[in-house]
């Protein structure tokens, strides 16, 4: 085989002989996108992998593809990643809507935190086999995983660094009353008529998920 | 106040008796409160008030000063003008006065100050009664005349007044501090026309005409050499040579007018006694009254006699050898003070002196034995079985000089022994004894009981009340007497007829019943019904009961008081119950009395308040259950230990004895000899003084430790821990205990705890009001709770014992600059007995957990020093490596120059610490030294990094051995790790007192931080006014409302440029109190927190003291802010205004509080004026603040000490 010009593997039509122990077989897969050949609207790519748009959404109104039959890697990670942004793009077409995205809040460094307290929490480590018993068993699994426990631990080991999580500790800390609790799920309302920018609530954050910003400056109008 | 008609009798206490004629015969009092004095200073003030006039038709004019020495130097300066003038003093503040003492007699200036003695502090403050300070002040030149009771404080100040304007020299008027100025008596009033008929005017002109005075110039208070200043002490001589002639005629001249006769030295007993005892004060009844039954009792063998001294100073020898019986052979000179060292105690050597010269100039022929001894210091009761002791040491063969009685001295065998079962009291007098708890009405009730039994024309009655030191759930004692004739029994009662327990739980603490003589009435107030209210008593009690034959009462008066709607007021149930059983009156007419005294007290308030309380007392008789005594005592009930089994060593020997009520009985030896006590004893006093105790819902909880930082008394405790902690089986958690997961992400296997210690818990509810959760589904229910205690309290101490098994969070681990963090540091100060809800003491925990185990603390006399200091426990504790405060409580007056002291000992000694390091570093370690002396030491982890470095010192030093350089180092090496020096005190300290100290200690830029617990008033000797106190707010000594602003301390000390000054309220806003803490505890230089500290002083419910201070900040009242010299580093404005714009007029704060309201009911008017000026000067002050949050820090004094010099 050949590289072509794309970067891509052509056969050549020659053959060669190699000697091994064992071989594993790799054949390339195709989806078989037949079915969505007479749909109008949706194209397809040069190998047969029907276009989408960053909403995965194919050419035609209210068809969504993703997974291996849309252009990416091919792993079960990028396939779920697809599903969950094109059930999000889903339902704002149902609704006749945009997806909005939040922005991005910066990335939280661990300085910026406000832990209360610096208990340890070590991190899960994964029993693995050792080199002898690799070699001695053939195909037993060599990474032992997460037990469901060890998982659960893991899982809450995570600071949810910039991330709010309803601790109402800005709650209860803001001098002046003016956080206002929401319910959960929905977080908090920050009456600025009362803040007098004291800036309790974002020094005690313990995820950093409150920053402070420059009071808008008065305009003509205010009185 | 009372009108005087000629020979009305009327029942008050020694300072009421002494001010009332005080005030009428002076024109100016130079006032300032200290205990037990106060009273006459406060009754003075709210006459001018009341617009009561003196003998000379003028409303007095009464000024508050800023000390005793001001109030002497005012008095100085208002005699030398010719005005008639006063003051009232006691211990310190009378040592104050010592300078200007000396001047006013040497100018031979007509003036009286009224005392109530009072121990001076030594090894220990004392608030108590003795002569120690009148006996300190003895050479200044004053005459001193003495009262030894109710009725004498009442008539010598009279005689007092005439003597000096007579004579022109000064006399003190000293009465028995608490047992005559606050016992109870009835006395016949002296009436205006008999105080106006004994003053004369002439020499009240010839005392203006001595007077300063442009027209006719003289110059007075110059300066002497030593050619002319003896002569000149000399030429005074005359004037004390009359002087107790003077006294003499004066007593005569009152006898005329008055009827009540007195003499300077008073001897009752034998005419042919052979052994007499000579004292002062108070004392001289009991002696008498012990003389006279022992004379009675065996006239054949005991001729007794006691001869009270009046006239201490001029000592007259021609008066007291007059009166002193020529047969005595043997004779005791009683000193209610001590002067160590000395030959002899005052009086004992002013008798031995004229007798000994009497003897050498053959004016008596036989030189009887004397011998001196000291009793009561610091009213230690002085009965009449120690007079007898006495009487027998003098008739020994060699009977022991310079003894003590009423003590157990096993150290020096001074003392002398006596039985304490003697007792010489009449059978026709009645003997009744209350114990109550602080703030349940017992004393007020028996104040009422003594009036209204002592109306009757034909009984006599005396009231006397023993209070312990907390402030929150005291108990008192009251000890009341009735009869026929005058009580003069000035001393506690010990077999009483009739004894009533007001609480039931002292039953488990004290051996109340110890006091009921044979057959008496038992009252208790029993929260059992009456069939089962003798198997809830302790077995000891039973057997007490039975043994003394005692017939025994029970009433549930919470119940009955609630049912017929009285509250909380179970006072006038129980004075109900007192005059149906006691036999004091026949039931029927004692019952008539009672609802006479309710139709006096609230006819003015409707028919319907008094038939309610007419019901009341109906209810109370039909409630009210005698108990039949079993044959046998059969409870299971034992009372539980005074302490712990585990407590320390010094705790059980001592500390449980003084809570037990048996501190009288402890020996010498069991005391420290300097005053020195171990720190934490207050842990091992489970008070159980609430009935309700907060209550934690673990799932509502935010664990924001809002809770923790407000409560005054360090009873909530939190930590986190492992959550297999609680499975440990080698320590498993109790049933009951309750955790929760960590409130907070990244903390899988954490579990925290809140824990609420009850036993010591007030039940203030101040947490209950800081908790910001709320239950979405029950409103009202937050997430700690008030509950009963009784059915938690098994289970939560398995449960406080299971959660000190947990470890103490590591400082390291906890983030120190949020309220939330500081839940999980420890406090070393616990369990105060400060009042419940007080608002000083969160300042305090929270200083003893930010700085607790590098902390010194110099504490102003006050209500810090009193619940911090008092025994028989104190709060200061230590932590598991036994570093804690280091707390001392020098004076009120000094204690910024102390705290100042402490500062320049720790410079010093880090500057020879680091010198000896320097010069030991090749032989312990270059780097090592350098590391230490280079180490930052501002955050905690910096701290902790230098105790490991000096840790590692010490241990490579003590490798050195021997060697006197590394010995040295070795004592001083605890500098190395950098002290926190705080400088504490309340307002009447900072802003009046120490003013002039405190400034000064802020001029010199050392690096002190000074924490001002503001109450606004002199909280501690009641709630008198100071220079804090607000405009428009009402306090003692300023019973017409205050009229001048508080005074902005904080400016003063801005001002100076290179000071940190922070006002803080934390239930204002907590995270600004804990920055302001910080911060100033990080300036290297002199820091000022001046903290808004409600009080029960400002009349109003303290559970709500939090939401008040945040009023305060709100309203603009006491605006939020920080002055911090070190911003100007960084360029940013060094004063920052943390509250916002006044939200609420100040009416809105003020009004929530008696000490303004009052003034409205009683003169609305003035009121709405003040109220007005005041809402002006709360909305300037502001501005002024506004201003100087916008000034960069040019635009404030320089800190010049970075160039070095003197301080650098």
């Amino acid at each position: 085989m050949r590289l072509d010009e794309s970067g891509r593997p052509q056969p050549t039509g020659e053959f060669e002989t190699l000697t091994a122990d064992s071989v594993v077989l790799a054949l390339g897969q195709q989806t078989d996108c037949g079915f969505l050949r007479n749909a109008s609207g949706v194209a397809f790519t040069a190998d047969d992998l029907v276009i989408v748009d960053s909403n995965m959404m194919t050419g035609r109104p209210g068809v969504f593809a993703g997974g291996d039959m849309a252009p990416g890697q091919r792993s079960v990670t990028t396939a779920v990643g697809h599903g969950k942004k094109a059930a999000r793009a889903i339902d704002a077409f149902l609704r006749n809507g945009k997806v909005k995205i939040p922005a991005k809040h910066p990335g939280v460094t661990f300085e910026q935190l406000n832990l209360p307290i610096y208990a340890d929490a070590p991190p899960s480590v994964q029993s693995e086999l050792s080199l002898e018993a690799r070699l001695a068993d053939g195909f037993a699994e060599t990474t032992a995983g997460l037990s469901e426990a060890e998982a659960r631990y893991e899982a809450r080991r995570c600071l949810s660094c910039g991330n709010c999580f309803e601790c109402d500790q800005c709650y209860a800390a803001c001098p002046e009353h003016a956080i206002v609790k929401l319910g959960p799920g929905r977080r908090y309302l920050f009456d600025y008529a009362l803040c007098t920018g004291c800036a309790v609530c974002f020094e005690q954050c313990p995820c950093h998920a409150i920053e402070m910003a420059p009071e808008p400056a008065a305009t003509e109008t205010s009185p | 106040m009372t009108s005087a008609a000629p020979g009305k009798t009327t029942t008050i206490d020694g300072n009421t008796a002494a001010v009332h004629v005080a005030y009428r015969v002076n024109e100016v009092c130079a006032i300032y409160p200290i205990t037990p004095s106060s009273t006459m200073a406060e009754l003075a003030d709210e006459w001018v008030s009341k617009n009561i006039r003196n003998i000379f038709g003028s409303v007095p004019v009464v000024q508050e000063m800023q000390s005793e020495g001001g109030a002497a130097g005012a008095v100085h300066g208002a005699l030398q003008s010719g005005a008639l003038t006063t003051t009232f003093s006691s211990s310190q503040g009378l040592l104050l006065m010592l300078p200007n003492m000396f001047k006013i007699a040497g100018e031979l200036t007509s003036a009286v100050f009224h005392v109530a003695a009072r121990s001076i502090a030594t090894q220990a403050l004392s608030i108590f009664g003795d002569h120690s300070d009148v006996m300190a002040i003895r050479s200044c030149g004053f005459a001193m005349l003495s009262s030894g009771s109710v009725q004498e404080a009442h008539d010598l100040a009279l005689i007092a007044q005439m003597a000096t304007l007579e004579s022109r020299i000064p006399f003190v008027h000293f009465f028995d501090g608490f047992r005559t100025s606050h016992e109870v008596n009835k006395l016949t009033l002296l009436s205006d026309e008999e105080i106006r008929s004994l003053i004369r005017d002439d020499l009240v002109r010839a005392h203006r005409d001595r007077a300063l005075t442009p027209e006719r110039p003289f110059i007075r208070g110059t300066a002497h050499n030593p050619d002319t200043f003896f002569q000149a002490r000399e030429a005074s001589n005359p004037f004390y040579a009359r002087t107790p002639q003077i006294v003499e005629l004066a007593m005569n001249a009152f006898a005329k007018v008055v009827g009540r006769a007195y003499r300077l030295f008073e001897y009752d007993g034998a005419a042919d006694a052979d052994r007499v005892i000579v004292l002062i004060g108070s004392a001289a009844e009991t002696a008498r009254e012990t003389a006279a039954f022992l004379n009675r009792a065996d006239a054949r063998e005991n001729k007794l006699g006691v001869l009270q001294v009046r006239l201490y100073r001029p000592f007259s020898v021609a008066h007291f050898l007059a009166a002193l019986p020529p047969s005595a052979t043997s004779i005791a000179v009683l000193d209610r003070a001590k002067e160590p060292g000395a030959a002899g105690e005052p009086l004992y050597l002013d008798v031995l002196a004229t007798l000994a010269q009497a003897f050498a100039s053959g004016a008596i022929q036989k030189m009887p034995r004397v011998i001196g001894g000291r009793y009561g210091l610091s009213s230690k009761d002085f009965t009449p079985a120690m007079v007898k002791a006495v009487f027998e040491e003098l008739a020994q063969a060699q009977p022991r000089n310079s003894f003590t009685i009423g003590i157990n001295d096993d150290v020096s065998g001074s003392s002398l022994t006596f039985d304490p079962d003697f007792n010489i009291e009449a059978d026709d007098v009645f003997h009744a004894v209350f114990y109550g708890l602080g703030a349940d009405g017992t004393v007020g009730a028996n104040k009422s009981t003594v009036k209204i039994l002592a109306d009757d024309p034909d009984r006599y009655a005396q009231g006397y009340f023993v209070y312990d030191s907390h402030k929150s759930g005291a108990q008192t004692v009251s000890h009341l007497r009735f009869g026929p004739h005058p009580i003069r029994s000035p001393y506690l009662i010990s077999a009483a007829r009739f004894v009533a327990c007001h609480q039931f739980d002292f039953l488990d603490k004290t051996d109340v019943l110890k006091i009921a003589a044979p057959g008496a009435v038992f009252l208790l107030n029993c929260p059992h019904d009456a069939d089962v209210a003798w198997d809830r008593l302790p077995r000891p009690v039973q057997q007490q009961i039975i043994d003394k034959g005692l017939r025994f009462f029970v009433i549930d008066a919470s119940k009955v008081a609630r049912d017929t709607g009285l509250g909380a007021r179970i006072n006038t149930v129980l004075q109900t119950c007192f005059f149906a059983i006691s036999g004091v009156l026949p039931r029927e007419e004692a019952i008539s009395r009672i609802k006479q005294m309710i139709e006096k007290s609230y006819g003015g308030k409707g028919a319907g308040i008094v038939a309610q309380n007419f019901v009341a007392v109906d209810q109370t008789l039909a409630q009210l259950h005698q108990v039949a005594i079993p044959k046998q005592a059969t409870s299971l009930l034992q009372r539980p230990p005074i302490v712990s089994k585990l407590a320390p060593d010094f705790v059980q020997r001592f500390t449980a004895e003084v809570m037990a009520g048996r501190g009288d009985e402890l020996p010498v030896s069991a005391l420290p000899v300097d005053g020195t006590f171990p720190s934490g004893t207050a842990a091992w006093e489970k008070r159980n003084i609430a009935e309700e105790v907060p209550v934690w819902e673990t799932d509502l909880c935010i664990q924001c430790g809002q809770c923790a930082i407000v409560c005054p008394h360090s009873v909530i405790r939190a930590r986190f821990y492992d959550s297999a902690r609680l499975n440990d089986p080698a320590t498993p958690a109790p049933e009951n205990f309750k955790s929760a997961p960590v409130n907070a992400r990244g903390y899988p296997d954490s579990r925290f705890t809140l824990q609420f210690y009850v036993e010591d818990c007030t039940g203030c509810g101040l947490c209950i009001e800081a908790c910001p959760s709320q239950s979405p589904s029950a409103p009202g229910t937050r997430a700690i709770n008030m509950a009963p205690k009784a059915p938690l309290l098994e289970s939560e101490r398995e449960n406080i014992a299971f959660f000190e098994h947990l470890p103490v969070n590591d400082r390291a681990l906890v983030d120190f600059a949020n309220v939330r963090g500081i839940q999980f540091l420890e406090p070393l100060f616990e369990f105060s007995g400060a009042c419940g809800g007080c608002g000083e003491t969160p300042y305090l925990r929270l200083l003893s957990q930010l700085f607790g185990d590098r902390l010194q603390i110099a504490n102003a006399t006050g209500c810090s020093s009193i619940y911090g200091g008092n025994l028989p426990v104190t709060p200061w504790t230590k932590n598991s490596q036994g570093r804690g405060p280091a707390w001392s409580n020098s004076l009120f007056e000094d204690n910024a120059e102390f705290g100042l002291g402490f500062r320049l000992a720790a410079d010093m000694h880090v500057g020879l610490a680091e010198r000896l390091a320097r010069e030991l570093a090749p032989q312990i370690g270059a780097s090592l030294v350098e590391e230490i002396l280079a180490a930052p030491q501002i955050r905690e982890s910096e701290i902790v990094t230098q105790r490991k470095r000096v840790a590692e010192l010490i241990r490579r030093l003590q490798e050195l051995g021997d060697q006197p350089q590394a010995k040295n180092l070795l004592s001083v090496v605890d500098h190395l790790v950098r002290r926190s020096i705080w400088l504490v005190g309340g307002d009447g300290w900072a802003y009046d007192i120490d003013y002039g100290g405190l400034d000064h200690v802020l001029s010199t830029g050392r690096d002190v931080n000074v924490l001002v617990l503001d109450t606004e008033v002199y909280s501690n000797t009641g709630g008198q006014a100071s220079k804090a106190t607000p405009l428009g707010a009402v306090a003692k000594f300023a019973a017409a409302g205050k009229r001048v602003a508080r005074k902005d301390l904080a400016l003063q000390a801005i001002a100076y440029g290179n000071v940190y000054v922070a006002q803080v309220a934390m239930g204002a806003n907590p995270q600004q109190t804990l920055l302001a803490m910080r911060e100033a505890e990080a300036w290297p230089g002199p820091s000022l927190i001046l903290a808004y500290s409600h009080c029960i002083a400002h009349g109003f419910d303290l559970r709500y003291g939090m939401a008040q201070q945040n009023l305060a900040a709100a309203s603009g009242y006491w605006p939020l802010f920080r002055f911090n010299p070190a911003m100007r580093k960084s360029g940013e404005a060094p004063f920052r205004l943390d509250s916002p714009r006044p939200t609420i007029p100040l009416k809105d704060y003020a009004y929530k509080e008696l000490r303004y309201r009052s003034l409205a009911s009683s003169r609305p008017e003035e009121a709405a004026e003040l109220l007005t000026l005041a809402q002006a000067a709360v909305t300037e002050k502001y501005a002024q603040y506004e201003a100087l949050a916008s000034r960069d820090g040019s635009r404030f004094q320089p800190d010049a000490r970075a160039l070095g010099g003197e301080n650098a």
